[in-house]
């Protein structure tokens, strides 16, 4: 059984998007209805709403994706060349996405295509032709890059400022219009920086958060590149929370100075507070009651009416906690999906590791590994080794004087 | 049969090897001590190093993570720069990067056309960087109040320039003779693309100059490509490189152009200003 793993709302609308691995939903929580459910070959990575409500896109781990209409009819599907789509977002003015690659981002237009009128079987060939040659042409060209994996991808609200996250504990800070103007680079991750999140309403702060050799949760300073403060969780008393990455943050539309994280692997989301001395300050550890067995949470989302979702890894429920009165008002999203996924995540795994075993990246194996304690092909870590090759005296000859002991 | 000849013969010769064996042992403990007596001493000059040791292999994967990147601060205001040049002030910075610098022959030019500014050479290679090290150390001590404005460091280029310099502070950056990579794969080892000319114009003040120079023309035209495409960067007018004294440094002074020389090929240069 497969969870959600991502959550994305539209702005200042009550529609939702929920992933669960190959499908999709799209609901009203107002109304308690589903617009649409759409089923796909390969699991899904990541969604995006436009901002006026009137796009919709999708991103597969097929290096595909897609660009659908306010109906939910498609406009346009293309795919990739090298690596999954990781985030996307929407261009304020003209028809176009930006997405990131495993380590460019590409600025790509969508638009209704024309349709063509045909008179004659010349025309039909010089079209033809047309066709082929746009296709060769229409590789993408690169709008940003680093050296290493980007992890995220945000734009600020004012639409000035676009801000990458990479493994490798660098922040880039670029002009909006012109990404080739960089504005300020900031460093201060000791590890690679794994969740980021953006002020709704200012233009001066955001949050970025570590990997598991940081452990830690820092705000900057957007102008300057500086450090504004650090929370570190070595700090606290509880060791379950030393050593451990911060998965994802969020902060409250309708008070920004809350915000929660969680971290990998522990059951219990954080509140923390900005004061008015700009420090970071936490405020509750929120147990969640009716807690699944053996279980993780995966996602953790704030709504428009300042509501907390939450999401896990296993189980198809997603639970909803009311701001400020966490553990009393609590409802369930259960009723409202109809449950009849049923594949187990490792058996798919396996087979996509044998047919595509170059192109496996790294990264998702050695969380595998972690997990697992073996790899993917045997459990008993055996390799399998070529028999040796028996050279013959005119191959000898060839290869020199090394080779061949008459000499 | 025994013979007793060859034997009281043999263990001579073993004592005698034994004798002078202990005498070049003591003839070395003695230069060894007359070498450090010699090493703080002004009066007596130093030898310089042999290129002939230092060699190392030209091809070295940029795009891979090492652990000389992790050795660095993380913020450039906390670097400290008072190892590699002692008479460094407080407001005083680097304002010239020799990226791939080699056995470092720009770097000893640059030290004598430019006394008041400091130079640093990047070098991904260890043995060729601690030959320019022990170099300049030799030429430190040789001529009193000299070469104190140049240093090099081991980093790689595509990854640690953030954790070196500040925003606008550099004005001039070389690029001679960088490595071609002529397979499709490994375009993306070469130094000037489009997303890295974004990070150094991140580094240079506006009025900075990018100088490159080749031997092989389809590199020439894949940098220049790329360099009119960026709208920061404009070419250099027909006066400003007459005009220029640095144009014809740039393609004598280092080992690679002499040996380009010596071959009779043509050299083809590029050079552009920040805006």
């Amino acid at each position: 059984m497969i969870g959600c793993n991502n959550i994305v709302f539209q702005k200042n609308s009550p529609i939702v998007a929920l992933s669960f691995g190959k499908q999709l939903r799209v609901l009203d929580y107002s109304t308690k209805k589903e617009i649409k459910s759409f089923e796909y070959d390969n699991s899904v990575s990541q969604m995006a709403f436009d901002q006026d409500g009137n796009y919709f896109a999708v991103g597969l781990h097929n290096k595909k994706f897609f660009v659908y209409d306010s109906n939910f009819e498609t406009i346009h599907s293309d795919a990739l060349k090298k690596g999954n789509p990781g985030s996307i977002i929407f261009h304020p003015t003209e028809k176009s996405i930006l997405i990131t690659d495993n380590v460019y981002s590409y600025k790509i237009p969508f638009d209704k295509p024309k349709e063509m009128e045909i008179e004659n079987e010349k025309q039909n060939k010089e079209n033809e032709k047309q066709k082929k040659k746009q296709k060769d042409t229409n590789e993408h060209k690169a709008v940003l890059g680093h050296t290493a994996i980007i992890t995220k991808a945000l734009m600020t609200f004012d639409k000035k400022f676009y801000i990458t996250c990479d493994i490798a504990r660098r922040i880039r800070v670029s002009n909006f219009p012109e990404i080739y103007d960089i504005h300020v680079f900031c460093l201060g991750h000791i590890d690679s920086v794994t969740s980021m999140d953006i002020h709704p309403t200012s233009n001066e702060q955001f949050l970025t958060g570590g990997g598991t050799t940081d452990n830690s949760i820092i705000l900057w300073n957007l102008q300057n590149g500086e450090i504004i403060n650090q929370y570190k969780f070595s700090t606290n008393t509880n060791e379950q929370y030393h050593k451990k990455a911060v998965l994802e943050l969020s902060y409250c539309p309708k008070d920004p100075k809350y915000f929660v994280a969680i971290l990998k692997s522990v059951p219990t989301p954080f509140l923390f507070q900005i004061n008015s001395k700009k420090e970071i300050e936490l405020v509750k550890v929120i147990n969640i009651p009716d807690f699944p067995q053996d279980d993780e949470i995966s996602n953790v989302r704030f709504d428009q009416n300042s509501n907390l979702w939450v999401s896990f890894q296993k189980t198809q429920t997603i639970k909803i906690l009311k701001f400020q009165n966490w553990e009393e008002n609590l409802t369930e999203l259960k009723n409202y999906i109809k449950t009849n996924i049923e594949y187990t995540f490792e058996q798919e795994f396996i087979t996509k590791y044998f047919k595509r075993k170059e192109r496996f990246s790294r990264v998702i194996l050695s969380s595998f590994i972690a997990e697992n304690n073996h790899t993917p092909n045997n459990s008993n870590n055996e390799r399998k080794r070529r028999p040796k090759k028996k050279w013959n005296n005119k191959q000898r000859q060839k290869k020199g004087r090394k080779n061949n002991p008459k000499n | 049969m025994i013979n007793s000849e060859t034997n009281t013969e043999e263990i001579k010769e073993k004592e005698i090897e034994k004798e002078q064996e202990k005498e070049s042992q003591k003839e070395n403990e003695e230069e060894k001590e007359i070498q450090k007596e010699t090493e703080n001493d002004p009066n007596k000059k130093k030898k310089m190093p042999k290129m002939t040791l230092f060699r190392q292999k030209a091809h070295m994967n940029p795009l891979s993570l090492r652990q000389m990147d992790f050795n660095l601060s993380i913020r450039p205001q906390d670097m400290n720069w008072n190892d590699s040049y002692p008479n460094m002030g407080k407001g005083e910075h680097i304002d010239f990067a020799d990226i791939g610098c080699g056995y470092g022959g720009l770097l000893f030019k640059l030290s004598e056309m430019f006394p008041d500014n400091y130079s640093i050479g990047l070098e991904i290679r260890g043995k060729v960087c601690n030959y320019v090290k022990e170099k300049i150390d030799v030429l430190r001590h040789n001529e009193k109040g000299k070469y104190l404005n140049i240093s090099a460091l081991q980093t790689n280029a595509m990854r640690t320039l953030p954790h070196l310099f500040v925003k606008s502070q550099l004005s001039k950056i070389f690029f001679l003779f960088p490595d071609p990579e002529f397979k499709k794969r490994k375009i993306k080892w070469r130094i000037i693309s489009q997303e890295l000319l974004a990070e150094y114009a991140y580094f240079m003040k506006s009025g900075g100059i990018i100088y490159t120079i080749t031997d092989v023309y389809k590199l020439h035209s894949w940098m220049k490509g790329h360099l009119e495409e960026h709208p920061l960067f404009t070419e250099l007018t027909k006066e400003e490189y007459q005009n220029d004294p640095l144009i014809k440094v740039i393609s004598t002074e280092s080992e690679e152009a002499k040996r380009v020389e010596k071959n009779g090929g043509t050299k083809f240069l590029a050079c552009f200003k920040r805006k």
